[in-house]
């Protein structure tokens, strides 16, 4: 198991960060945060329960499947998935 | 014009966020009016924005070196440094539908009561979305939101004489943050109405401000009330959560 941890800042906005557990190429533990807002705030823990035990590629096709679930302010989906394809890369670096 | 109530009080930071959330569950289930509520927290206390990681937000060490207590919010954004003599916090609990539906123009709107504030004062400051106030670029105000189905809450502050040096102790700010802003710490991006006065500002003339202020971006007179007991009831329960650890360490 190795964890990756990216941050990005977006310019005169928020802050984002993803923590990711993957062993196998398999999310095991994901956990988004930073100082952005999102409504309903729970939903967000919905979205990292729904990807945890799945690879980063279906991951990411659920990530964009909550963009109709969940209002983020100060930080977008496609920064999430920024951040997701990052730690894909790194994974493939490493096998 | 529309009456809401006022309410000025002030708690520990456990107590504090225990009843701006039972305010927000009152308002929601049609119990109780509009709310303002004012207050500061006693003793000095942090608060994390909801989505925040304690160890990313704070300075865990210098916290508990200092005993300051410090809890997670309800609502999003970035952890806050709330000086128990320096500055004062405002609620706005209100139905959706008197504010707007759309999340960033009712951020807008409430701080807008902020900028009429500090006016008054004699300061001319202005509205930075998606939650700041700004006298001449640097923070004075940082506001955050949540909504039920009905009713949103907002919370923020207004520093008139903040400690910043302990501020910045406290809170853990990420370099790229502070790089996007093109300064190197948070002692050069916040102020606070004193030094932005040159003269000491009281706690007492910055209420009456917010008072005014908030009656004129919200359109409203206020009438000072007491909690309901129901509130207060809740308020004691809820402040249980805000002291665990399963909470406060959620993220």
């Amino acid at each position: 198991m190795a964890r990756y941890s990216f941050i990005k800042k977006i310019p005169g906005g928020k802050t984002i960060k993803i923590d990711v557990d993957v062993d196998d190429n398999v999310i095991r533990n994901i956990v988004v945060s930073g100082d952005f807002f999102a409504y309903p705030e729970e939903r967000l823990e919905e979205l990292e329960n729904a990807i945890k035990g799945k690879t980063i590629s279906s991951a990411i096709n659920i990530i964009k499947s909550f963009s109709d679930k969940i209002i983020l302010l100060g930080v977008s989906f496609d920064d999430i998935i920024e951040l997701l394809n990052k730690v894909l890369n790194k994974v493939e670096e490493s096998n | 014009m529309a009456k809401w109530r006022l309410i000025i009080n002030e708690g520990d930071v456990y107590w504090n966020m225990a009843f701006d959330e039972a305010m927000l569950l009152f308002r929601e289930r049609g119990l109780v009016p509009n709310t303002l509520r004012l207050y500061v927290f006693k003793p000095s206390a942090v608060t994390i924005g909801y989505f925040q990681r304690v160890f990313d937000a704070v300075n865990l060490d210098y916290l508990s070196s200092k005993g300051i207590p410090f809890t997670r919010r309800i609502t999003g954004g970035g952890s806050v440094y709330h000086d128990e003599f320096g500055e004062v916090t405002y609620s706005v609990v209100a139905s959706i539908d008197d504010i707007s539906r759309d999340v960033l123009e009712s951020y807008k709107i409430i701080c807008s009561g902020l900028v009429y504030a500090i006016k008054r004062l004699g300061l001319s400051a202005e509205f930075k979305p998606i939650n700041d106030v700004v006298i001449g670029g640097k923070k004075v105000s940082g506001s955050a939101q949540t909504r039920k189905k009905n009713t949103l809450l907002q919370h923020g502050t207004l520093m008139y004489n903040t400690d910043i040096a302990a501020l910045a102790n406290c809170l853990r700010a990420p370099k790229e943050k502070l790089a996007a802003h093109g300064v190197k710490s948070i002692l050069e991006r916040v102020t606070t109405l004193t030094r932005e006065l040159n003269r000491v500002v009281s706690k007492d003339e910055v209420i009456k401000a917010l008072v005014d202020g908030f009656s004129e971006a919200l359109d409203v007179d206020f009438v000072v009330e007491k909690p309901t007991s129901g509130e207060l009831e809740l308020a004691s329960r809820l402040v249980d959560k805000y002291k665990s650890r399963e909470w406060v360490f959620k993220r």
